[in-house]
C-alpha cells in the first residue's frame, strides 16, 4: 500500500517536512519523481529527529547524543552535529562519502512525552535497522495524539496558577484570582499562537491580561495584586528557560546558553512590559473615576 | 499546618506544570514528587538559615539525584522529572519582577531582583550538575 508521508502536524502548525512515498518497506521517491539515495534519507532522518527533539524541549547534548546514536544504528559510519536552539547542522559519512545538511528550527512548545519516546527509540532500535522504516517510525511517533487535550492542559495551567499564587503568599481569595488570571492568560496565548503571532507580542498580551484581570477583581474584592499577577503569568515566565540556559553553558554549549539567555531576557521584558503597561493604564483610569 | 498546605499546593502546581509540559502520563506523579521534595528541602534549608543561594543549591541537587534515580527506575530521560521538578525553585517570577521594577524606574529593587535571578539560576544549574556527575561515575 502506498501512503504519502511527509506532512506532520506539530503544535497545531502544519509543517511540510518532506514529501515521499512509503510503500511499507522503502521510501521510494519525492513528489517530483527523483529517487532518494540512502544518504538523503539518512540526512533527512537525522534532521527530522533532531528538530522534533529540539522543538519539544530536549537539552542540546541530548539532541546531539540521541541523533548520533540513532544515525549510527541506521548505518552512518560517522556522525557529527552542531545543535543550537535556532538550527541544526548535521554531517554524516555514508559509504565513504561525507554529506552535510542544515535545518532552521523555530521554537516549539514543550512536549516531554515526545522527547521521551524519541529518546527511547534511539536506545531500543536494533543496530543495522534500515533508515526507511526508522523514518516512518519517527513520523508516526510525531503524529501520535498528544497525551493531554488542550482543555486539560488549560485546566492544569489554571490550577498551577492558583498553586503558585499560594506559594507566593496569597490568601484564598488571591489564589482564586490567580487561577482565574492564569486561565485567561492561557486562553489568550492559545488564541494568539493560532494567529501565528510573534512570541514577543504573545507574552506582552499575556502579561497585560494578567494585570487587567487582577486589577478588575481588586475593584470588587480585597485581592492583593502582586501574588495574583505572578500566579497568573507563571506559565509564561522564563524560569525553566533561564535555568536551562545556564545548564547549557555549564555543559559547554556556550552558543546555546547565550542564545537561550537572550531569549529568556526578551520573554521577561515582554511580560513585564505587558504588566507594566496594563498597570499604568489601569491606575490612570482609576484616578479619573 | 502552613507547611503542609504549602507542600500540597506545591505538589499540585508541579504536577499541573508537568501536564502543561506534556510529560508522559506515567511520569506525572513522580514529577510532582520530585518538585515537592526539592521544595521541602529548600524550605528546610531556609529554616536552618542557609541563605537563598545555598538553599536552592541543596534543593536542586536533591532534585537532580531523585530525577536520576527515577530515570533509571522508569526508563525515561531525567529531563522529564527535572523540567517539571525545578519549577517551584526557578527564578521566573524574579526575572519578571526585575524587568517590571526597571520599567517603573525603581533601579535599586530591580538590580536586587536581577541579581537574585542570576545566582538562583546558577545555583540550580550547579545543583542539578551533581545528579549528572553521580550518574556518569
Amino acid at each position: 500500500m502506498i501512503i504519502p508521508l511527509g506532512f506532520i502536524s506539530l503544535n497545531n502548525n502544519l509543517d511540510i517536512i518532506f514529501i515521499a512515498i512509503w510503500d511499507g518497506a522503502k521510501i521510494r521517491e519525492t513528489e517530483e519523481g527523483y529517487t532518494l539515495k540512502k544518504s538523503d534519507i539518512m540526512l533527512r532522518l537525522g534532521l527530522l529527529y533532531g528538530e522534533l527533539m529540539l522543538k519539544s524541549g530536549a537539552e542540546i547534548y541530548r539532541v546531539e547524543d540521541s541523533s548520533r546514536r540513532l544515525l549510527v544504528k541506521v548505518g552512518a559510519e560517522e556522525v557529527e552535529s552542531i545543535v543550537t536552539p535556532t538550527g541544526i547542522y548535521l554531517s554524516l559519512r555514508v559509504d565513504g562519502h561525507l554529506y552535510t545538511a542544515v535545518r532552521r528550527v523555530i521554537r516549539g512548545s514543550y512536549d516531554l512525552n515526545l522527547v521521551c519516546e524519541l529518546n527511547t527509540l534511539s536506545r531500543t532500535l536494533a543496530t543495522q535497522t534500515d533508515a526507511d522504516s526508522t523514518f516512518a517510525t519517527v513520523i508516526s511517533l510525531a503524529n501520535n495524539p498528544p497525551p493531554y487535550s488542550r482543555r486539560l492542559q488549560g485546566l492544569a495551567a489554571t490550577v498551577a496558577g492558583g498553586g503558585f499564587t499560594y506559594l507566593f503568599g496569597g490568601t484564598i481569595l488571591d489564589v482564586l484570582a490567580g487561577a482565574m488570571g492564569a486561565m485567561l492568560v492561557w486562553l489568550t496565548c492559545l488564541y494568539l499562537a493560532q494567529l501565528y503571532t510573534n512570541r514577543f507580542v504573545i507574552d506582552f498580551c499575556g502579561g497585560a491580561i494578567a494585570a487587567l484581570s487582577a486589577g478588575l477583581l481588586s475593584l470588587v474584592l480585597p485581592v492583593n495584586m502582586d501574588p495574583a499577577v505572578i500566579g497568573a503569568i507563571m506559565t509564561l515566565v522564563p524560569g525553566v528557560l533561564l535555568t536551562n540556559a545556564v545548564r547549557d553553558a555549564l555543559t559547554g554549549d556556550l552558543l546555546s546558553g547565550a542564545a537561550r539567555m537572550v531569549e529568556a531576557l526578551f520573554v521577561s521584558v515582554a511580560i513585564a512590559g505587558g504588566v507594566g503597561a496594563a498597570l499604568s493604564i489601569w491606575l490612570s483610569i482609576r484616578g479619573l473615576v | 499546618m502552613k507547611i503542609v498546605l504549602s507542600l500540597a499546593a506545591c505538589y499540585l502546581a508541579t504536577t499541573c506544570f508537568a501536564v502543561v509540559f506534556s510529560s508522559p502520563k506515567k511520569a506525572l506523579p513522580y514529577s510532582g514528587l520530585c518538585g515537592t521534595l526539592g521544595y521541602a528541602v529548600y524550605l528546610f534549608a531556609l529554616e536552618l538559615n542557609f541563605g537563598l543561594a545555598a538553599a536552592v543549591f541543596v534543593a536542586a541537587s536533591v532534585i537532580g539525584i531523585a530525577a536520576e534515580f527515577l530515570a533509571r527506575a522508569l526508563r525515561m530521560p531525567a529531563t522529564v522529572f527535572i523540567t517539571a521538578g525545578i519549577v517551584p525553585l526557578v527564578p521566573g517570577a524574579s526575572a519578571y519582577l526585575a524587568m517590571l521594577r526597571f520599567s517603573q524606574g525603581d533601579y535599586q529593587a530591580a538590580l536586587l531582583s536581577a541579581s537574585t535571578v542570576v545566582y538562583v539560576a546558577c545555583a540550580i544549574s550547579a545543583g542539578l550538575a551533581i545528579g549528572t556527575i553521580l550518574r556518569r561515575r
